[in-house]
């Protein structure tokens, strides 16, 4: 079930005041048969995998957090990330090996949808059991949950099952043990960036998806279209994603639950550093926490921390797809951030010279600019479908050598300027909801006013309504991360 | 928080809904494209002053490709106005009338019962429903049709949201065409209609049989109701019904309460049809064709039923329609 589809808003609508209505235990198996029903609506058998995913992961975390020797912990613990993320791998790879395999073979594979997601909640949980057990790692553990309903609930619980973010046992299980009166305050905060959400997805991410789309298949624009091109595709994958974690952290939200936050304003970062903590913060925490740590950091001397960011990036690429090209996204990103710590010490000195607030303004801004360039040129390795597709934009991009820019396509904007007009509009009072000022009114201090907030969520649906896309007469799109 | 705060956040909420779902309503029947010709034409029929319209003509497009009411005036004195729709299916032309009756008092409908052989659902539902005004009617002309009309009717906006960008750079309005037509759709080609097209038609089965003739029933008991003379009527076509279901089909509509039942599926002799030159297609008449059969109307409204003009009709704008139009 999508958040933005008709049986969504009936499901919510059903699922909310029961939730509410129940107390104690009876609204704990309310809220994992929901969740179950949520992630079952298109393909019941895949709620096998969860349910299989669940029973064994909540074995292991019970027999690694029963004690003994150290090394059978280890062992439990290596079994539950074989089974766990050597699934995934399992999955993500047969669709490259099948053919080769099988040439002729009428098999399809159907990859469950938010595996990765739970199964890095999961390998995250056992990890955390694991460290419990033996505290001496310094890092912070937990012991295993009891509750098997608990735990379940922590694995399908159906805000973040599909596309994260990703969830965290140590900060959910504890909320589940807590008493969650109704407050209106959190529920109207909760739909209220569920709203932004959709603006977001249906009006944004949406609209840019068919224009970015239709310049990837023609595959033949002046590297002027292709720049556009670029940067459209840079908010369009922000704002399907970040809308789609608007979704679903408001949606935890109104049920009083708080789950860690996956975009804090990613393209107001003055570096490609910073804009990695700021941009899907679920997945790079955990890949920090349970990958780029256990390697040892940043604490074995400058070039074993260069080669842990590239093996974390790396491994983030082929997390999105077992190709060529993500890994060269990843890699491409892990070498900005390494050459972002060789320049850091000039660009500390450089910053530290820069005294009067204007010129700290104009430096900032510009190293806005820069970082946003930069990270749209990363994108093309991320939007392509392979190398090749990857060389030819590059090589079209090239031709600014021998042609210039040219003119930027006049078909990009699409059906005239009220179109970009609108969208423009839209894009403003999304960057502008990202300020943090802004952002601290809009989730903290709207919901407790009843008109001004009533106002503002009918004026997002409205907008939602009106200019996003969805319907007859539209292609509508899925959101990207659900492939991963 | 306090017990007031509680009622005056439900409130909020309530009317919140409120105001949202009419505004989403109402920008949904907004940006539906205008619609003057090819039956529904309902925001051009409720601007037409109220209880002016003599005979109202109802059912398929064989209703509104077939009619001229300008004509119809010209030749009679009579006001009309055709409120059809495509492929319309009984149950709607049910519906059509109860909604056309709330802003007009015809002293005499006309049906065209063509929708009597149609199957349950035909295609067109979504737009001769989406098109009604907010109404029961029009929910429950919804419910009467396929699955998934029922939401378009509810949420109009889901169907039209794509046209918001038209709508802002401007349409030119086409009010003025729908005044002038009175849901009358020209047609200019001319096909060549001398064989007659086949296979016969036959009706359907027995139980669509049944729930379509009850929704007629229903309309000749409205109207009987309503002192309104009600005509069931076949219109000309050269696709014709196979002589046992025009027998049956027949039989079946003078049990009805209604002041007539007619077949003038083979009119056209007695219309001077020209094969040739006035049919647009098998069962619709181009303009030419239109003229020649609206003006056998007229004279069956005069002569048959003896229908008497309307005192207080505006003379001056029937003319202009008639001007507009610019007959053969």
């Amino acid at each position: 079930m999508s958040f933005t589809t008709f049986p969504f808003f009936v499901f919510l609508a059903v699922v909310l005041p029961v939730y509410y209505l129940l107390r104690g235990r009876l609204r704990r198996f309310w809220l994992l048969a929901a969740s179950y029903v949520f992630y079952c609506w298109a393909a019941p058998a895949l709620g096998l995998v969860v349910l299989v995913s669940t029973g064994v992961s909540y074995a292991l975390g019970w027999a690694i957090g029963a004690g003994g020797s150290r090394t059978r912990g280890r062992l439990l613990l290596a079994l539950g990330c074989v089974l766990h993320l050597g699934l995934l791998v399992v999955l993500k790879l047969l669709p490259l090996v099948l053919p080769v395999l099988a040439p002729r073979s009428e098999l399809r594979l159907v990859m469950p949808v938010g595996i990765s997601f739970f199964s890095f909640a999961i390998v995250g949980y056992l990890v955390d059991v694991y460290r419990g057990s033996w505290p001496d790692s310094g890092r912070p553990g937990m012991a295993p949950e009891r509750d098997l309903v608990d735990y379940a609930l922590f694995v399908v619980f159906f805000p973040c099952i599909l596309a994260g973010p990703i969830g965290h046992a140590r900060s959910f299980l504890p909320q589940l043990k807590q008493p969650r009166p109704f407050r209106a305050e959190e529920v109207k905060g909760g739909l209220l960036r569920f709203a932004l959400g959709m603006v977001e997805k249906l009006v944004l991410a949406d609209s840019l998806a068919l224009t970015v789309g239709r310049i990837y298949s023609a595959m033949n624009a002046s590297p002027a279209t292709w720049l556009v091109t670029l940067g459209l595709y840079s908010l369009q994958i922000y704002f399907d994603f970040a809308g789609y974690s608007h979704m679903a952290i408001g949606v935890a939200g109104a049920l009083g639950f708080t789950v860690r936050e996956n975009f804090t304003a990613p393209y107001y970062s003055t570096s490609v550093t910073s804009f990695w903590r700021k941009w899907h913060i679920s997945l790079t925490s955990w890949f920090r926490e349970y990958l780029y740590i256990p390697l040892g950091g940043s604490r074995k001397g400058q070039l074993r921390t260069w080669c842990n960011i590239l093996v974390v990036f790396a491994v983030s690429g082929l997390w999105h797809g077992v190709a060529w090209h993500y890994l060269a996204w990843g890699l491409v990103n892990g070498l900005l951030q390494v050459a972002e710590r060789i320049l850091q010490p000039g660009r500390r000195r450089l910053e530290a010279a820069l005294r009067a607030p204007a010129s700290r303004l104009a430096w900032n801004a510009l190293a806005g600019v820069v970082t946003f360039a930069l990270m749209s040129m990363t994108w093309l390795f991320f939007r392509a479908e392979s190398m090749t597709q990857v060389r030819q934009i590059l090589g079209q991009l090239a031709g600014v050598i021998h042609t210039g820019f040219g003119r930027v396509d006049p078909g990009l904007p699409a059906d005239g300027p009220a179109r970009i007009w609108v969208l423009s509009l839209v894009t403003a009072l999304c960057a502008v909801l990202d300020l943090p000022g802004v952002w601290r009114w809009f989730s903290t201090r709207l919901p407790k006013r009843v008109l001004p907030c009533y106002g503002v969520l009918a004026a997002l649906l409205l907008i939602a309504a009106v200019f996003g896309v969805y319907g007859a007469g539209f292609q509508a799109q899925d959101f990207v991360y659900f492939r991963y | 928080m306090k017990k007031t705060s509680v009622f005056y956040e439900l409130a909020v909420l309530l009317l919140t809904v409120v105001l949202l779902a009419w505004l989403l309503f109402s920008l949904g029947s907004a940006m539906m494209p205008q619609r003057t010709t090819f039956g529904a034409v309902w925001s051009s029929y409720l601007q037409e002053e109220p209880d002016t319209i003599d005979v109202l003509f109802l059912g398929s497009s064989r209703a509104y490709c077939n009619v001229i009411p300008a004509e119809l005036y010209a030749r009679s004195g009579l006001t009309s106005y055709v409120m059809a729709g495509p492929s319309q299916t009984t149950p709607l032309t049910w519906y059509y009338l109860r909604q056309c009756l709330k802003t007009q008092s015809p002293k005499y409908v006309f049906v065209e019962v063509s929708g009597a052989l149609y199957p349950l659902y035909e295609e067109f539902s979504k737009v001769n429903v989406v098109y009604m005004p907010f109404s029961a009617d029009r929910f429950r002309a919804a419910a009467s049709c396929e699955e998934g009309i029922l939401g378009v009717a509810l949420y109009p906006l889901g169907e039209f949201h794509d046209r918001v960008y038209d709508c802002l750079e401007g349409e030119p309005s086409k009010a003025e065409e729908g005044r002038m037509l009175c849901g009358y759709t020209p047609l200019a080609e001319a096909t060549d209609q001398t064989e007659p097209a086949g296979p016969a038609l036959e009706l359907p089965e027995p139980e669509v049989y049944a729930h379509n003739l009850d929704y007629l029933r229903q309309i000749a008991q409205l109207c009987q109701q309503r002192q309104i003379q009600c005509v069931f009527y076949y219109a000309p076509t050269n696709r014709a019904m196979s002589t046992q279901a025009a027998a049956q089909l027949f039989a079946d509509l003078e049990q009805m309460p209604c002041r007539g039942v007619e077949d003038w599926s083979d009119l056209q002799t007695r219309l001077d049809i020209d094969p040739t030159a006035d049919w647009y297609d098998t069962i619709h008449f181009n303009t030419r064709g239109a003229v020649k059969y609206t003006d056998f109307l007229a004279d069956y409204c005069t002569d048959e039923l003896g229908a008497q003009p309307t005192a207080g009709a505006d003379g001056a704008l029937w003319q202009q329609r008639l001007a507009w139009l610019d007959l053969p």
